[in-house]
């Protein structure tokens, strides 16, 4: 029995070294941030269902952000094409990058009349103290605690464990969704396909 | 009494071994830098300055110089863009030295970045020296998944064959003292 024991500990300790290998590019892997992420290991790439596709009028909402007041979707019809982009949630890997990029990405969006809406599902206090070490984020970032996940819900990237999908949804002026990208969850998804989207959307909708 | 190990286990147990030998360590002095292969630049003049030959890809090692100075980074880490202007100021320092011209050579690897992204970094800070895309972390667990910005200055040609000779972490320091470091180890007869 012992025997058949040390014959499963061998191929168990592989995969569990493997598994922490495979996670480790999820990290948060700037050093301003060492120590400060929580680390919940390797996640379920995607964990709802969406509720709205390509072509349809986007779910309205209206959020506290951090620095505008109550910021609306409403408030970007016939001005700007809106980047909403969920991530799961404050302190945890990947996303702590995710927005900084953007960050340095405001000629890009901005070249196609677009705003970067960012999202998660926690409440002011903590995205002012998360934010705080990404750098002034020249883009509004919105709470969407209370109700819970009630904007993520509707979009229908609503986690089961309360948080949301590291999502992008790019509605243009007249208030259509003309791109979805629900990441893996624990990958960033890549700025140059956002562009891409951004300069179709452009070149072909309503500008 | 014959123990037999289930032949699922066997399998998984063979496939965890490529993953476990692809996570590299820490690059540390005294260490020889793993191999690190990296695409041909499509520019000539990218090629020009990195001394490289024909091919389709290079090890860093076969770059043109007797010091190689290597920042990891991602364009979406704010420590690397704090840092960018004085990445800049580092490769100035090294174009204006007429000994260290030709013998310090300097690139960029932007782990989990596509070419798009390396490419907006380079435009949005000005970079000047050669920047490479680590899309996949190929390279980022190769060397320990080190935390960015990290430095690498390794010695290049027969005698150094990537001998690394200094390491840092989060910031490269003030240029002076890093300029002061790589006149010593460019030295001629420099260890």
């Amino acid at each position: 029995m012992i025997g058949h024991r040390r014959c499963l500990v061998l191929p168990i300790a592989a995969v569990l070294i493997s598994l922490t290998v495979l996670c480790g590019p999820c990290l948060g892997a700037s050093p301003a941030m060492e120590g400060m992420i929580y680390d919940p290991g390797h996640l379920k790439p995607v964990d709802s269902e969406l509720t709205v596709k390509v072509g349809d009028p986007a779910p309205v909402f209206s959020l506290p952000s951090l620095k505008n007041g109550t910021v609306s979707l409403e408030d970007y019809l016939g001005r700007r094409n809106a980047i909403l982009s969920f991530v799961p949630a404050a302190w945890t890997p990947v996303c702590s990058d995710q927005w900084p990029g953007y960050n340095i990405a405001r000629d890009l969006f901005e070249q196609y009349d677009a705003i970067v809406l960012g999202i998660t599902v926690d409440n002011l206090p903590t995205l002012f103290a998360w934010t705080r070490q990404m750098g002034d984020l020249w883009f509004p970032v919105l709470s969407d605690f209370w109700p819970h996940g009630e904007t993520a819900r509707r979009y229908g990237v609503l986690r089961t464990d309360g948080t949301a999908e590291r999502a992008l949804f790019i509605i243009d002026k007249t208030g259509i969704i003309r791109f979805i990208l629900v990441s893996d969850i624990n990958r960033r998804p890549d700025l140059g396909a956002i562009v891409e989207a951004l300069k179709t959307i452009h070149s072909t909708g309503a500008n | 009494m014959k123990i037999r190990t289930p032949w699922w286990l066997v399998i998984l147990c063979f496939l965890a071994i490529p993953t476990v030998v692809a996570a590299g360590k820490t690059p540390a002095v005294g260490d020889r830098l793993v191999d690190l292969r990296l695409p041909m630049p499509e520019s000539a003049d990218t090629r020009d300055y990195l001394g490289l030959p024909p091919g389709n890809s290079f090890s860093v090692t076969a770059i043109a110089g007797k010091i190689l100075v290597i920042e990891i980074f991602s364009m979406y880490c704010p420590h690397c863009q704090r840092e960018a202007p004085a990445i800049n100021r580092l490769y100035q320092a090294i174009q204006d030295s007429e000994p260290l011209r030709d013998r310090v050579k300097m690139i960029g690897i932007g782990v989990g970045n596509s070419t798009f992204e390396i490419n907006h970094f380079r435009k949005h800070y000005s970079i000047l020296f050669p920047l490479f895309p680590d899309e996949d972390f190929t390279i980022h667990k190769a060397i320990g998944e080190v935390r960015t910005p990290f430095f690498i200055v390794a010695a290049l040609g027969p005698n150094g064959n990537g001998r690394i000779l200094w390491t840092g972490s989060g910031s490269m320091g003030a240029l002076e003292t890093f300029m002061a470091r790589l006149n010593d180890l460019a030295k001629d007869g420099a260890p």
